[in-house]
């Protein structure tokens, strides 16, 4: 006869599960970020026999570009894009408007080609997503 | 009436319900997570994560954004007379919201991926945001809504800040969205915060007292309760729901369906639950139980994060939505609490009363106690109306009665209730028990009406403790180990007692004038009349001797014992059919034609409406009356069924059926003569025959020396005037064919004032008069 009872107080300590990713009380129990974001890893775009750098960055469903700091140097460079997830991206260089990609829907991989001549710090972002942290950045040195 | 379940029955069935009822929370289980989640507006429920909009600038007057929906959408309403257009997420032409209509660019992605809260759609491949806008009108209206995934936060996953330290605030972004009007660029700013929400614990804690108030509140209570609480829950459930469609912007209807599916489920079971409950059947509870179970966590535990976030979608304040979800967790949990605790009293109730109906059969209840089923219908209906004034009402109107003390055997343990509109053992308990005694005293000479209300206070104070089973000052233990057993004590006042302790004669009712003496009776004067009558009934006589004895004890010099009789009457569970007319020492079933408490006039006929001491009191005639039962064994029953004018074997009237066929007193024999003889005791005693003259008759068997036995007569009604009096008078005028073989010996007449309410004593408003 205690069953119904100790099914609803089970029901009501497994209830965490239903209150999504800001948790119970106490913003414990849901499923959170990384407590402390390891800084970005840099990585070098690889130089092939043709002289084109080309480097390989993956937008995910994490609303995260990995790797998000890239290292190239003056050239052609050949970024491909792998949207790994279903939510569709941006890959948007505000300082190269027209070279990005407008949109990669899930699942979907493209490559751009940029040439950039000059050093400098050039940012991209997903423009659907920059306010969610979903942004990286193009050092050509 | 269906014989008994027995006790295997009842478990039986108690454990196919109580596997049915988990099986239903197991499904729920399963389906919790997926489509029973939180109440949600446009995707969102109860968040940390706030939105604000701090303006646009340029302003322009007609122009409005607003964020909506708890940051799930933002809405541009423009009534100007210009067209104003909005930007997608990288420079293109979104939307265009003007006088024509409002027109969505499908070259543009965000006409896509601003279509679902979490942006989860795909972009056809030929969309080309650089290319020339494709214009679609999407309305008439100037009005357009859209998640615009810039204001508000995409992720499964917390913030890093906020993961990090969740209890502080964080602003996680300002956003930016362009707009054109009148070639002019327009800016609309604004923040994504991070709120943290309040401490809960002050509302955990509610929710806990509510569930155990509840649960443990209502098992001691009737059917009516469960149905009021479920009625506040569903009351609660309504209103908490409504709220949260109504801040849906637009489509309330569409909102509230497709929110609802399982609370709409839930309220349907919840009305079968109702039309159970109105029938007082055992399976109504967990009909109600099962649908309590399914709001609490479907509307309830989904939603409790409202406690501890700092916002949520509801067209209301926040502190409402948190109440309601209070409400829907504590009282829909406290009924899933409350059902083993009921069905064990309901066992407890059922083993109780052997020959009362019991698992789906209407319970047993106290007249007046039943529900209506347009009662149940009204509260909740009512419930639903009001909500938690409803709740309010249940709090400041339930309060669980005290139970007796369990005894060691189920008979013994039935308590019947002391305080009421009537005293007991008059019409309660429905069945009269298997022993009694009753008692007149007188009171001491000089004995002033302080002594007797004093001498009153202590009896009813006495009463009103052995009734229930519980001890009453120094106890000589004489029912030791007994439970009540049904006990009851009725105390009246005689003729006689006006004119003494300061009551003046002119204040005696009309109607307990002493009785008129009948041609042809010898009373004994000293085994009749008296001041104070005291009537003690229960269903064992150790319990009955200790109740008398301790009412004697109580006299204390105030008033002297005049006479006392003990008369028996069949013992419970002795008889094949305890609900069947008992018989007298005749052989005759007796009592068949008494008032039914169902006949309209029944309590008219049985209590009086004044003076103000006795409404709903009633009078009691007490008549010893000997059987001479050497007399009446010689005669072969033919002839002693043409005495009474019934059948022995059946108490069918001669004029044929069974017992409680009416008896025909036209009908002839084919030789002219009456079935039913002239001078049979029905005849002659019948209402019919006496201007309506009706008495209920709860008499009691006795037996003495010497072959003395017969009958303690006794005939409750509302005045003895048209009650006992016309009746006995035609009986002896009518020369009643029973006469020669009974001989009234005692006579007494006892006005038995209305109950007392807790705290006061019989007959106070006589003695404070």
């Amino acid at each position: 006869m205690k069953r119904p009872a100790i099914l609803a107080l089970t029901l009501l300590l497994t209830g965490c599960s239903l209150w999504g990713p800001e948790g119970g009380p106490g913003g414990g129990t849901g499923a959170t970020g990384p407590a402390n974001p390891p800084a970005a890893r840099p990585v070098t775009a690889v130089t092939g026999p043709d002289g084109v750098q080309r480097i390989t960055i993956q937008a995910t469903d994490t609303l995260q570009f990995q790797p998000s700091l890239i290292r190239a140097h003056p050239g052609v460079i050949d970024i491909t894009v792998h949207n790994t997830g279903v939510t569709p991206h941006t890959f948007t260089l505000p300082a190269l408007p027209t070279a990005g990609i407008d949109n990669l829907n899930g699942g979907q991989t493209r490559t751009i080609h940029l040439t950039i001549t000059r050093p400098g710090h050039y940012a991209f972002q997903c423009a659907y997503h920059a306010t969610n942290g979903m942004h990286g950045e193009l050092d050509i040195s | 009436m269906s014989p008994a379940p027995t006790r295997t029955t009842v478990t039986r069935t108690a454990l196919r319900r109580a596997a049915a009822l988990v099986m239903l929370l197991l499904v729920l289980a399963g389906v919790a997570p997926g489509s029973a989640s939180a109440h949600t507006v446009s995707g969102v429920g109860a968040t940390n994560f706030k939105t604000v909009l701090t303006g646009i600038t340029p302003s322009v007057p007609g122009l409005t954004l607003r964020v909506i929906e708890n940051g799930s959408r933002l809405e541009l309403r423009n009534t100007t007379p210009a067209e104003v257009t909005v930007d997608g997420y990288v420079g293109e032409p979104y939307a265009r919201v003007g006088p024509a209509g409002t027109y969505l660019n499908d070259n543009s992605p965000a006409t896509y991926v601003n279509a679902d809260r979490y942006g989860r759609t795909a972009v056809p491949a030929w969309v080309d945001a650089k290319a020339t806008p494709k214009w679609r009108k999407i309305s008439d209206a100037p009005l357009l809504r859209w998640h615009d995934h810039r204001i508000h936060w995409m992720l499964p996953t917390m913030p890093p800040a906020v993961a990090r330290f969740p209890a502080d605030f964080h602003r996680i972004s300002t956003w930016t969205i362009t707009l054109h009007y009148g070639g002019q660029q327009l800016s609309a700013a604004g923040e994504l915060d991070w709120v943290p929400g309040p401490n809960p614990d002050g509302w955990l804690i509610l929710i806990v007292l509510l569930v155990v108030w509840t649960g443990f509140g209502l098992p001691s209570l009737s059917h009516r309760w469960v149905a009021a609480a479920l009625a506040v829950l569903i009351g609660v459930d309504v209103t908490h729901s409504t709220l949260i469609a109504a801040a849906a912007a637009g489509g309330f209807v569409a909102a509230f369906a497709a929110d609802n599916v399982i609370q709409l489920g839930c309220w349907a079971v919840a009305a079968a639950g109702f039309f159970l409950l109105a029938q007082r059947k055992t399976s109504g509870v967990w009909v109600a139980t099962g649908a309590a179970a399914l709001i609490a966590v479907a509307s309830g535990v989904t939603d409790m994060p409202t406690l501890w976030r700092s916002s949520a979608p509801l067209a209301g304040p926040l502190w409402l939505e948190r109440l309601l979800v209070v409400a829907t967790v504590g009282i829909g949990f406290g009924l899933v609490l409350a059902l083993p605790l009921w069905l064990r009293a309901e066992r407890f109730k059922a083993a109780q009363l052997p020959g009362e109906p019991a698992a789906d059969e209407p319970a047993a209840t106290q007249p007046g106690e039943r529900v209506s089923r347009r009662g149940v219908l009204t509260a909740g209906g009512l419930a639903g109306l009001g909500g938690l004034g409803a709740g309010a009402a249940l709090t400041s109107g339930s309060s669980p009665t005290p139970r007796a003390n369990p005894a060691p055997v189920p008979l013994g343990r039935t308590a019947v209730p002391f305080h009421g509109q009537h005293q007991a053992g008059i019409i309660t308990p429905a069945r009269p028990q298997a022993r009694m005694w009753i008692a007149a005293f007188d009171l001491a000479p000089h004995t002033d009406r302080a002594a007797l209300t004093a001498l009153l206070r202590r009896w009813t104070d006495a009463a009103a403790q052995l009734t229930q089973g519980l001890p009453y000052g120094t106890d000589d233990l004489i029912a030791a180990g007994s439970g009540p057993a049904s006990l009851t004590v009725t105390v009246g006042v005689g003729p006689s007692l006006f004119g003494k302790a300061g009551l003046p004669l002119p204040a005696r009712p009309a109607a307990l004038t002493p009785l008129p003496a009948f041609p042809g009776e010898h009373l004994d004067p000293a085994r009749s009349d008296g001041d104070l009558g005291v009537l003690i009934c229960a269903d064992d006589a150790l319990v009955v001797f200790h109740a008398a004895h301790t009412l004697q004890r109580l006299t204390g010099g105030t008033a002297v014992l005049r006479w006392q009789m003990s008369g028996f009457n069949r013992t419970p569970g002795a008889g094949t059919d305890d609900n069947a007319t008992a018989r007298n020492l005749m052989g005759q079933l007796d009592g068949t034609n008494n008032p039914k408490p169902a006949d309209p006039a029944f309590t008219g006929h049985v209590f009086a409406t004044g003076p103000t001491w006795m409404n709903g009191g009633s009078y009691l005639v007490i008549r010893r009356i000997r059987m001479l039962l050497d007399q009446w064994d010689t005669l072969p029953v033919t002839t002693q069924e043409q005495v009474i004018g019934r059948r022995k074997d059946n108490g069918a009237p001669l004029s044929g059926g069974t017992e409680f066929t009416p008896a025909n007193y036209g009908q002839t024999s084919p030789s002219g003569h009456p079935t039913i003889p002239v001078h049979a005791h029905i005849r002659m005693s019948t209402p019919a025959f006496n201007n309506g003259a009706t008495i209920l008759r709860r008499g009691y068997s006795y037996t003495a020396d010497n072959g003395d036995a017969g009958l303690l007569f006794m005939a409750w009604q509302a005045d003895p005037r048209t009650g006992f009096t016309p009746i006995q008078r035609r009986l002896i005028t009518g020369a009643d064919a029973l006469s020669p073989f009974i001989r009234h010996e005692t006579s007494a007449l006892f006005a038995m004032p209305a109950g007392t309410p807790p705290g006061g004593y019989l007959a106070q408003t006589l003695l404070e008069s």
